[in-house]
């Protein structure tokens, strides 16, 4: 029997690394049902004792904004947990409280996790555990997730709290007008079986006049708990002339009250380190070079260290198929082992030092807090394409891999930002097509091949914001509602977070290469030996067929066949390429066939002329329409064909 | 006078929010009540400004900053 927890906390409190220090390698990563936000899963042991564990998405307080925030609502709500762990940040309390104060509410055990208590000291801020202790009845820790201080004592904590009664605090008296109402009314809704498990909650609802609940609870009540009840709102707003949101200010009061009780703060005129920092990476002048330089550092470095252990691998699996070539000798089986699997495999798998690398750095720039400076740089350009920052991220997160990006807008605040930024997601050349563009770049190129590649990444760039243009000109013409989001202090990350991020994701891609992938290429495989008595096979046949379509970009037969499956998953590209040039290594062969024209045009082509075929069902799925699918799907392929046909005549032009 | 307005370095009291619910549920959200003091770290003229609110900086786009009406201290 194991226990259900929660982890509980606002963005940027530390509440993924708790997660992985509980959790470490036992944990999985699916979708939240219905939606398909991260969902992530894990279990640890204490003694005996097993404990599932629950990563909610974060969220700054219980009004949620985003959908991100209401799946975390609707969790607590909907699976009554045995025990909340809530993570605060230590060096900034208030805020952290703000989100505590109001899971009160919920009825459900609590303990505190007041993280980063390493910044707080340095920042000359101090808390007072005793006082502290004092006003709230629930367990408290005090430690910091990056150094390891106080996990084992909220293991041990986590143990003894599961299940027991829930806590208080000294704050929420009857002499508020606000808590007493609050009171009152949940005395009312306790009775009906629909909020008999959160009745403070949701008679905070009604007081907030939340739109999410308040109309649908007003419906179940009968009328004269109604009447009463809304008599009782009536007295909360008396003498009051601001009515949005009231209780959001009540409970910023109520923690600034806490803080100023518990805290002591040494004051300082010094500008704390991270100002200085943004001083120079958020200069008026300076701040998009550095950030062009710092992602050309990256690419360059991914490719670097890339190549390095994916010449190993390839080295690896052309040993393998010249001690199966000695093996087996000659047949089907030879052909279908060294062809189709260490062929086709090989070639996705030697892409995977690639991917590790990609999201190391990624990771990196989001947890050093980059990548929040990234999108106060790119608002402004944003505006330009009627969308602000925050959507930037989701294009960033596109590097990755354009699924979780589409699946990323869920954070934006209208639909028509969330259509129009699934609409350039595709653009964004993600680290399934960077890593082909390596591979392939780096056989064609040779050591010139990344700033090709930086070349190829700035275009892409540009035709997303000339994507973004046309669609805001002629599609879905309205202003954003702007732009808000927290700035966290700069920090060092920890290599154990970046490593096990990145090897989730790599265990991800592993996962589609042995299923998708391996199907993809063992089919290429079959319809590329059979039939026998024809040179290339079936395939062969079918791509001669229309490379008329494809002659005016100067694209052979193997490479026309791997555009096409290539829309199943991009690295099949590869592994195509692999099974089609049969018998030969790869390499050799695009080196004696392909020109550096031939190739930047294959490159550029294959960068911009669809979504694979899962970004496709998410844009589907997300949009909810056959309209911006089919729509993206033929605007790309035509903007590609286009593109890559200029590019082409141009290049034989000039050189 | 708005946010907007506002210099870097100034310091300020939010009066009140001009906008539809979404916008002053989000705000309030991020700490940014009624009453509450603010800085400006950040405000080159254009592009998003950057805000201290307690121990939080915020990043606030131009048009949400000229929903917030503040006073200057």
């Amino acid at each position: 029997m194991s226990e259900k927890i929660v982890i509980v906390g606002q963005p940027n409190s530390g509440k993924s690394s708790l997660f992985n220090s509980l959790t470490g390698l036992d944990q999985t990563v699916g979708n939240w049902p219905g939606v398909t936000v991260e969902k992530k899963e894990g279990f640890f042991f204490i003694d005996d004792n097993k404990f599932e564990v629950v990563d909610l998405p974060g969220c700054y307080g219980l009004t949620p904004t985003s959908i991100d925030e209401k799946i975390s609502l609707d969790y607590l709500l909907g699976s009554s947990p045995s025990l909340i762990v809530n993570i605060l940040d230590g060096s900034n309390l208030e805020r952290s409280l703000f989100l505590s104060l109001q899971l009160f509410f919920l009825d459900i055990p609590i303990i505190f996790f007041i993280n980063k208590m390493d910044v707080a000291k340095s920042k000359g801020i101090k808390i007072d555990f005793e006082k502290l202790k004092g006003i709230f009845s629930c367990d408290i820790v005090l430690g910091s997730v990056k150094n390891g201080e106080g996990i084992e004592d909220l293991k041990i904590l986590i143990k003894k709290n599961i299940n027991k009664k829930v806590c208080e605090t000294k704050y929420f008296k009857v002499s508020d007008k606000v808590y007493l109402h609050i009171e009152k009314i949940s005395e009312l809704l306790v009775k009906y079986k629909e909020f008999e498990k959160h009745p403070k909650f949701y008679s905070l609802k009604v007081i907030e006049n939340d739109k999410n609940f308040a109309p649908s609870i007003f419906k179940i009540l009968n009328e004269k708990d109604l009447s009463k009840i809304k008599s009782n709102v009536d007295e909360v707003y008396k003498d009051i002339k601001k009515k949005d949101f009231l209780t959001l200010d009540w409970f910023y009061s109520l923690s600034r009250g806490i803080v100023g009780e518990v805290t002591t703060k040494e004051f300082s005129d010094k500008k704390s380190l991270t100002e200085e920092i943004d001083n120079t990476l958020l200069n008026k002048f300076f701040s998009i070079p550095i950030f062009l330089i710092t992602f050309l550092f990256i690419f360059f470095l991914t490719f670097f260290l890339g190549d390095i252990f994916s010449n190993f691998l390839s080295f690896l699996f052309e040993n393998l198929s010249f001690f199966l070539t000695k093996i087996i000798k000659e047949g089907f089986l030879l052909s279908f082992l060294t062809e189709g699997v260490v062929g086709g495999i090989g070639s996705v798998i030697t892409l995977i030092p690639y991917i590790f690398f990609m999201y190391i750095f990624l990771g990196f720039l989001e947890d050093t807090g980059y990548m929040a400076r990234v999108v106060f740089i790119m608002d402004r350009f944003m505006h330009k394409i009627g969308l602000h920052g925050k959507s930037f991220i989701s294009l960033v997160l596109g590097f990755g891999c354009s699924v979780p990006a589409v699946l990323s807008t869920r954070v934006l605040d209208t639909p028509k930002d969330r259509i129009k930024t699934i609409l350039i997601i595709p653009f964004i050349p993600c680290s399934s097509r960077l890593t082909v563009l390596i591979f392939l770049g780096a056989i064609i190129f040779g050591k010139w091949s990344f700033l090709v590649i930086f070349i190829l990444f700035l275009l892409s760039i540009l035709f997303a914001i000339f994507s973004g243009f046309f669609f805001d000109r002629f599609l879905l013409r309205e202003k954003s509602e702007g732009l808000i989001m927290e700035l966290p202090d700069y920090h060092l990350p920890t290599l154990k977070n970046l490593l096990l991020n990145s090897y989730f994701k790599v265990k991800d891609f592993l996962k589609r290469a042995g299923t998708l992938i391996f199907f993809i290429t063992v089919i290429i495989f079959l319809l590329s030996y059979f039939p026998k008595n024809v040179e290339g096979g079936f395939i062969r046949v079918a791509g001669e067929k229309i490379n008329f379509l494809f002659k005016p970009l100067g694209f052979d037969v193997e490479r026309t066949v791997s555009l096409i499956t290539g829309f199943f998953a991009k690295e099949s590209v590869v592994s195509t390429l692999g099974v089609l040039y049969k018998g030969e290594q790869i390499e050799r062969v695009i080196v004696n066939r392909w020109n550096s024209v031939d190739g930047f045009v294959f490159l550029l082509f294959l960068m911009i002329y669809l979504p694979c075929i899962a970004t496709a069902l998410v844009i589907k799925q997300e949009t909810g329409s056959f309209f911006y699918l089919f729509g993206i799907i033929l605007y790309s392929i035509i903007f590609a064909y286009l593109i890559s046909f200029l590019f082409r005549y141009f290049l034989l032009l000039i050189l | 006078m708005k946010l907007i307005e506002l210099k870097e370095g100034e310091k300020a009291k939010v009066l009140s929010l001009f906008g539809g619910s979404n916008f002053v549920c989000k705000v309030k959200n991020m700490g940014i009540t009624e009453e509450c003091f603010i800085e400006v770290l950040k405000n080159d003229g254009r592009g998003p400004l950057i805000i201290k609110q307690d121990g939080s900086k915020i990043i606030i786009g131009r048009m949400m900053a000229l929903k917030i009406e503040v006073e200057r201290l």
